[in-house]
């Protein structure tokens, strides 16, 4: 049974959006919400609006807000340090990761992003 | 400490990435074109730019015909209304452009690379004035052509 109910989106392009809701799904989990979000300001409206979130995956290179920005924000507020978060990126082993990691963030999983990649972080049995 | 872009092992990594994003996003074979094919004046065609910020300043383009697009959307929106998927496949093409970007730095530079880039964007008036083409791959994507073109790279030192 899926631990995450409600889980916000965040990257600018509908078509990853898309594929990463897909993959969440295809990993077994059946949340109740999927919340979208096209950059980090957006996405800070959807997380005032809502105390639901239980997990966040966000992209890093948005335009108005940041994926880094994002995070750096929500690790250092009361009420959304504790939600996890995981990042995608198109680039591997970039230099934002140690930063990241020491904000908590769960893992950061490599564009395209696929079912396999999601499995661990996600903390789904295989 | 000035290098030397190698062109060779660019081009081949940049084949090497689009065969792979393309065959992990949308199932889909991408092949050394080796016909003498150009573009069709006659085919609408999709063009999608990004500039790269650091290790190397240039900007990588990508072109492909909006039916190549439209077969990528059919793919990955397979259970979503028709005109919904009309609008995706610029979209579409962008994030191919954004993946397949970054996954060329990364295995060009090597791990830990400081890899930044701009926004894709799409490119509705081809302006080649001041660029100086570095690279060039062309591409077979099931039968449409595919085309990736590095331009006016700098180090930043």
């Amino acid at each position: 049974m899926s631990a995450y109910k409600h889980i916000l989106i965040v990257d600018d392009s509908p078509t990853s959006r898309m594929i990463i809701e897909r993959c969440v799904q295809m990993c077994g989990l059946e949340p109740q919400h999927f919340y979208h979000a096209e950059n980090g300001i957006d996405a800070l409206g959807i997380l005032s609006e809502s105390t639901e979130i239980d997990l966040i995956i966000t992209d890093i290179n948005m335009p108005k807000m940041d994926g880094q920005t994002f995070v750096r924000l929500i690790k250092n507020r009361d009420e959304t340090r504790t939600i996890p978060v995981i990042i995608t990126s198109s680039i591997a082993d970039s230099s934002f990761e140690p930063e990241m990691s020491k904000l908590g963030v769960l893992a950061v999983v490599k564009k395209p992003v696929s079912p396999e990649k999601l499995v661990g972080p996600l903390g789904v049995e295989q | 400490m000035k290098d030397t872009f190698q062109r060779e092992k660019a081009a081949q990594i940049l084949q090497e990435c689009i065969s792979s994003v393309l065959a992990d996003m949308a199932f889909m074979d991408a092949l050394p074109n080796t016909s003498p094919e150009t573009p069709q004046d006659n085919k609408e065609r999709l063009n999608a730019s990004i500039d790269i910020l650091t290790p190397l300043s240039c900007n990588l383009e990508i072109s492909t015909s909006r039916l190549l697009c439209k077969r990528i959307v059919d793919i990955l929106y397979f259970d979503t209304e028709e005109t919904i998927k009309h609008k995706l496949a610029e979209d579409t093409l962008l994030e191919l452009l954004n993946i397949i970007a970054g996954q060329f730095l990364s295995s060009y530079f090597g791990q830990g690379a400081d890899i930044q880039l701009e926004l894709p964007r799409l490119v509705y008036i081809q302006d080649d004035r001041n660029k100086e083409t570095a690279v060039q791959v062309s591409m077979n994507v099931e039968e449409e052509l595919f085309i990736a073109t590095l331009s006016s790279v700098r180090y930043r030192y």
